[in-house]
């Protein structure tokens, strides 16, 4: 499927225009971008560390996910109204960009990943997580840094 | 010397010069300095919020603090290397940018902010640990730690743009 006519369609929207056109837009979208991104990733990593063991076992899993969840669910909305803005003020460079479309792939994998396995592991009764706890934050972990590296990678490829 | 002159010696250095041109060494210390936020911001906020009285209110809160301070230093190490390293390989671009001094201050004043706590509301935790909303000190302290490294991070972010 040819998703190249979309892409020229997205440029061309009077948003692309309007973030192109006005200089300070796209730094300051892109800046909510990564404050959202800390948040998302800072919030999914409170709780990865504490499955694989790495950081103190005071508090049980599931009660940082309780906290949590409501921050990491308005941050992830967030990126995505930021990254949508940001791909829309330059569509077809996103097109020819080698990192663009492995980001997207690896994003909706995290993204699935983290409302179906991810969930069943942190919000499990044992405090420490299921016995498949390590596997389970390490994946989602490689999945989301995998994103934010992508992420990265498409200002340098 | 000026502090000008002194970023153009330490960024025509070997190792500076190297990294600066290097393909792909720069990427990866710029995406570690990236990517590092979340280990280092997270549990400084889990902390800052409960402050705040707004999350783990019914937790105490010192074991807030120390569930979730120890992973900071892994955070501070990761940000401080890397950061140093992107300094020193840009020295002259970052002292140029009105936006990375502003940086350098308020990294500062974050620092400054975290020192008076310890020094002084964190000695009587244990008179409020228990209390959902802390005193207001405590709450200062919360609230000027977000908002003070929110703007380290939009500063980071814009010392790439001239605006």
């Amino acid at each position: 499927m040819n998703l190249l006519p979309f892409f020229k369609w997205c440029d061309q929207s009077w948003m692309g225009e309007a973030i192109r056109s006005v200089t300070w837009a796209f730094p300051l979208i892109e800046t909510i971008h990564i404050l959202a991104m800390t948040v998302l990733l800072g919030g999914i990593l409170m709780m990865d560390l504490r499955l694989l063991g790495a950081a103190e076992r005071l508090l049980p899993v599931s009660k940082i996910q309780k906290q949590l969840t409501r921050y990491i669910d308005v941050s992830l909305v967030l990126i995505i109204v930021t990254g949508v803005l940001l791909f829309s003020s330059e569509a077809v460079k996103a097109y020819d960009n080698a990192a663009f479309f492995p980001k997207m792939y690896l994003l909706a994998a995290a993204v699935i990943y983290h409302y179906t396995v991810h969930r069943r592991a942190v919000t499990a009764d044992n405090p420490s997580g299921p016995r498949w706890a390590r596997p389970a934050a390490a994946l989602s972990l490689a999945l989301w840094f995998g994103v934010g590296i992508c992420g990265r990678a498409i200002g340098f490829v | 010397m000026s502090i000008l002159h002194f970023c153009q010696v330490i960024q025509q250095m070997r190792f500076a010069t190297a990294l600066r041109e290097s393909t792909l060494m720069f990427p990866i210390l710029e995406g570690t300095h990236l990517l590092g936020l979340a280990l280092m911001m997270a549990p400084v906020a889990m902390l800052d919020m409960r402050l705040l009285g707004i999350l783990w209110k019914d937790e105490p809160a010192t074991k807030i603090r120390n569930q979730f301070l120890p992973i900071t230093f892994a955070g501070f190490a990761v940000m401080i290397t890397t950061g140093l390293l992107l300094f020193w390989s840009e020295a002259v671009k970052c002292w140029s940018s009105k936006y990375f001094r502003f940086k350098l201050i308020l990294l500062v004043l974050a620092g400054l902010n975290a020192l008076l706590f310890h020094s002084t509301v964190d000695r009587k935790i244990k008179l409020w640990e228990n209390h959902p909303v802390p005193p207001s000190r405590a709450r200062f302290a919360g609230a000027m730690s977000l908002a003070l490294w929110t703007l380290i991070i939009a500063t980071g972010r814009y010392t790439a743009y001239n605006l």
